[in-house]
């Protein structure tokens, strides 16, 4: 596959492009770190992807295996080239799980045994039942492959039991389908093969922490969790808007209605994945310290726990001249024009803006091509509030360019994690008024033990709340040695505490202390007679070779 | 660098059984007899049979009786055609032509009782195409399935359960799950009432609250925008007059523009128009052409509580004072207030309570 996916992206190699050619896999070589993605790289550009491609390239001392979980085979093309120093890139598809059966299985003995561990992994997560579960699978493949005994007999009793325990008072129709959804990732991601590596390195939740789970189990290996968003938090919020997933329960506006529908079964089991996860992994790893308080929640040990923030290269951005005082008043969004940016908010905040800073500038730089709908919307909300010659749409731009122009920068977004924008703007000197999302609070009034205090960058905001956001960016713009002030600060807390190089630097310790590390599962099975690697006898967990 | 962990949706995850066919299943038939390919083979076989008789008593030569036969089958042929082109079912007419061709009368005859059987109702091959594709394990759900889905749905309603906790009080004060949960159903069902919990959850101290909160505002923006819309069409044809409306109605679409106005949710061209109509119908609103029944719930009362309060914002004093008047009546079972002049040129005006009765009697309605 790895071979297959090298010759096809070689083909899509722009001419001219200088990279580095890729370096085929060593065969049954060791990585140091087995990456384990979900959704995302190769395949979606920037966001998450973009830091993956970052931290390999960022780490060159150390060979990088790459698995991407995917739904299903898909025709997207890869929007990254492997680095030099991957060795070895697998793609594992979700929802791409069974093969028909070509003889007829005889049902095993211990069905009810295997529903009730399925049961309770789905439901309640964990290391044990996680081994329990592994167990039992290493005992049925004895009769038939996994896929094979998906789509068999076999499954259809196990479903029918885990419907009868579950929730018999549901449609037995959506239940199936949600089960095979449910648990068809869950067979994939225990029959997918584990390239070996010294650390496993997942970077969510969900279906890649219980891979992380499966190789800490099997290997002895330590495993690490990087979270940028909370995966279980944004699966639940998804399910629990969800119009197509079926309530076959009436529970009406109830909030504490103990019954179990399809929609607490779904979230149950993402709860479940996560709990397996932070349990077997050796340290969870956040972009900001807000995000720990939902990784406790969900069961992370508060000791493990640790931030290491994403960085930019502040050199780029330090030369840039600052907007003089008497220039002109400007202000600016940037980011895309869509939605989650909330780019009405900040058109709303200049009109109200506009009526104390008559001479306003409000720029809005960004790309306006992804939701075209969005952005005409907006272009008609300038023009019928009469802001035609105050808010500009720039387009895509280098903000390099733009920064020396800037004397306050905005960010009106719904959601966020850590924006990169903040972190540039701040690397400018430029101060920020930002909506109270991700880690804007974070990084413009500085973490709780940030010694010595660098001050506040800026000013946080409520979220939907243009006056409050003009009134932040008109303190801003009509004080200047307050804005100086708090450009100075925010530059100093990015240069301190969010450049590329330290966080690399972080990445580089935390491999190395992992890598030399027993893991903490290895050392809680060692002597279970329970326990055993629950296949994959060609996988020498000793050696982490093949 | 950063922004969410994972950009393919659940829905991408999910293999989901096809939503049910709308398109009504085909009427199934074998072969369509109407009456006149009855009456065809009637005649066919009176002058077959005739034909038949003449020929045996020697009254007709035989080669005539042939080419008689055969003007026959051409006619038969002709319908057929005729039939063709119009598009209809040959079953009937092309088993009459060849039978007739070939045995005359007794064919002819032979048809008769072999229509009637073709127009006896036969199994809808619809139906069997349905039951095939469930015993084949189809995933397709047929609507009277998800109408019994439905059904048996609602029976599992549980009537032990306590009543529903306040939304708001639980947006203060609720667990993170009760929190999550009560915003999960603002999204699925939303109403202008949860406007003021959303704006609570939007400046919540818990991150995960905030994002959930600020993902539900984005959904439910577009929709809130098209209903305030539709608000203020509401709102500015009954300032218009000429009608006589609920006064819950009323309060109720006051009290929705006020709470979408308020959200920060709208675009403030569409807040600002909804303003001005609200305002424009509070400032005109005739109370002596509402409908007043007595409330029937504590949401009731509380809508016109909130309606005398905006009129006393308005300064409409007289108005405030005819409403509170017309609901002591209302809740004493008094429907409406009826304005009658008290004399041609005096502009003043008399109110009197009515019944619903004595208005129509008052009006010379024929039902008085």
């Amino acid at each position: 596959m790895m071979r297959e996916l090298i010759d096809r992206w070689l083909r899509q190699r722009a001419p001219g492009d200088d990279s580095a050619p890729l370096r085929p896999a060593a065969a049954g070589a060791t990585a140091d770190v087995c990456l384990i993605v979900e959704g995302c790289y190769p395949y979606v550009q920037g966001g998450v992807a973009g830091w993956i491609d970052w931290l390999m390239r960022s780490q060159p001392h150390l060979t990088f295996a790459v698995v991407a979980l995917w739904p299903r085979p898909t025709e997207q093309k890869p929007r990254y080239v492997l680095p030099d120093n991957a060795i070895s890139f697998d793609t594992l598809y979700l929802q791409d799980f069974g093969e028909p059966p070509r003889q007829r299985l005889a049902l095993p003995d211990g069905l009810d045994d295997v529903a009730r561990t399925l049961g309770v992994l789905v439901k309640r997560g964990g290391l044990e039942p996680w081994r329990a579960f592994s167990n039992r699978l290493a005992k049925m493949r004895q009769t038939a492959p996994l896929p094979v005994i998906f789509n068999s007999p076999v499954a259809w009793e196990i479903v029918q039991r885990m419907y009868a325990a579950d929730m018999p008072q549901s449609s037995f129709l959506h239940y199936f389908w949600a089960w095979r959804a449910l648990l068809g990732g869950l067979f994939a991601v225990a029959e997918a093969p584990l390239p070996p590596a010294r650390v496993y390195h997942t970077i969510s939740t969900g279906y890649a922490g219980l891979l992380a789970a499966r190789a800490a189990l099997e290997t002895g290996r330590p495993a690490l969790l990087t979270e940028h968003g909370i995966y279980t938090n944004e699966r639940r919020i998804e399910l629990l808007m969800a119009d197509w997933v079926a309530d076959n329960i009436d529970k009406g506006s109830s909030l504490t209605d103990e019954r179990v529908d399809l929609r607490d079964m779904w979230v149950r089991a993402f709860e479940a994945y996560a709990r397996t996860c932070y349990e077997v992994c050796e340290k969870v790893v956040t972009l900001y310290e807000d995000n720990q308080r939902a990784e406790r929640s969900l069961g992370a040990d508060t000791g493990r726990l640790s931030v290491i923030a994403n960085g930019i290269d502040t050199a780029r951005f330090a030369h840039l001249a600052r907007a003089a005082d008497d220039a002109r008043p400007t202000m600016a969004l940037i980011g895309r024009v869509v939605p989650i940016k909330d780019v009405k908010s900040y058109i709303a905040a200049a009109r109200v803006l506009k009526q104390r800073v008559p001479d306003l500038r409000a720029l809005v730089l960004g790309p306006l091509d992804e939701d075209p709908e969005y952005a005409d919307e907006c272009r008609a909300l300038v023009s019928a509030l009469g802001l035609d010659g105050t808010v500009e749409f720039t387009g895509a731009v280098n903000v390099a360019d733009y920064f020396p122009q800037i004397h306050v920068a905005v960010l009106t977004s719904l959601s966020e994690s850590q924006p990169l924008v903040l972190l540039e703007a701040g690397a400018a000197g430029v101060p920020f008024v930002a909506t109270n999302v991700g880690s804007c609070r974070e990084i413009i009034e500085g973490r709780s033990e940030e010694s010595p205090h660098l001050g506040a960058g800026g000013i946080v905001t409520p979220l939907v709340a243009p006056e409050a956001i003009a009134d932040a960016v008109g303190a801003l713009l009509t004080d200047h040695a307050r804005r100086r002030s708090a450009g100075e600060a925010l530059r100093a807390r990015v240069e301190t505490y969010y450049t590329s190089a330290r966080a690399a630097d972080a990445y580089r310790r935390l491999y190395g202390e992992l890598a030399g590390r027993q893991t903490s599962v290895a050392r809680a099975l060692r002597g279970s007679a329970t326990f055993a690697p629950v296949r994959r006898s060609h996988f020498n967990p000793a050696s982490g070779t093949r | 660098m950063a922004s969410t962990t994972a950009t393919h949706t659940l829905g991408d995850l999910i293999v989901r059984p096809s939503q049910p066919d709308d398109a009504p299943a085909v009427a199934p038939t074998i072969a369509t007899v109407g009456g006149f390919d009855v009456t065809l083979v009637v005649a066919s076989a009176a002058v077959e049979s005739l034909l038949l008789l003449l020929a045996m008593r020697g009254t007709v030569a035989l080669p005539l009786a042939l080419v008689l036969h055969v003007a026959v089958v051409a006619t038969l042929a002709v319908f057929l055609l005729r039939r063709r082109r119009e598009g209809h079912d040959l079953t009937a007419p092309l088993l009459a032509l060849l039978a007739v061709m070939a045995s005359g009368p007794i064919g002819a005859l032979a048809m008769l009782p072999a229509l009637l059987a073709m127009r006896r109702p036969t199994i809808p091959s619809g139906l069997l195409a349905q039951w095939y594709e469930r015993i084949s394990l189809s995933t397709s759900i047929e609507t009277e399935t998800w109408l019994a889905d439905r059904v048996a749905a609602n029976r599992t309603i549980d009537v032990a359960a306590t009543s529903p906790l306040s939304f708001a009080d639980v947006m203060q004060s609720g667990s993170l799950e009760e929190r999550q949960r009560a915003l999960g159903l603002v999204a699925r069902s939303f109403h202008p009432s949860y406007l003021p919990m959303l704006a609570i959850a939007l400046d919540s101290e818990e991150p995960v609250i905030r994002v959930q909160a600020a993902a539900v505002a984005a959904r439910v923006r577009p929709r809130l925008a098209t209903d305030a819309q539709a608000w203020s069409g509401e709102a500015e044809a009954i300032a218009g007059g000429g009608s006589r409306v609920d006064a819950y109605r009323v309060a109720r679409l006051l009290r929705d523009l006020d709470l979408a106005c308020n959200s920060g949710l709208l675009d403030k061209p569409v807040e600002e128009a909804a303003r001005k109509v609200a305002a424009r119908l509070t400032r005109t609103l005739d109370v002596h052409a509402l409908l007043l029944a007595r409330p029937r719930s504590a949401a009731d009362v509380a809508l016109l509580d909130a309606l005398e309060t905006r009129l006393m914002a308005h300064a409409r004093f007289d108005a405030l004072r005819m409403l509170r008047k017309r609901r002591r009546l209302a809740d004493r079972g008094w429907t409406r207030l009826r304005r009658l002049p008290v004399s041609a040129d005096a502009g003043k005006l008399r109110h009197r309570r009515c019944t619903k009765h004595r208005v129509r009697r008052l009006r010379g309605s024929p039902a008085a």
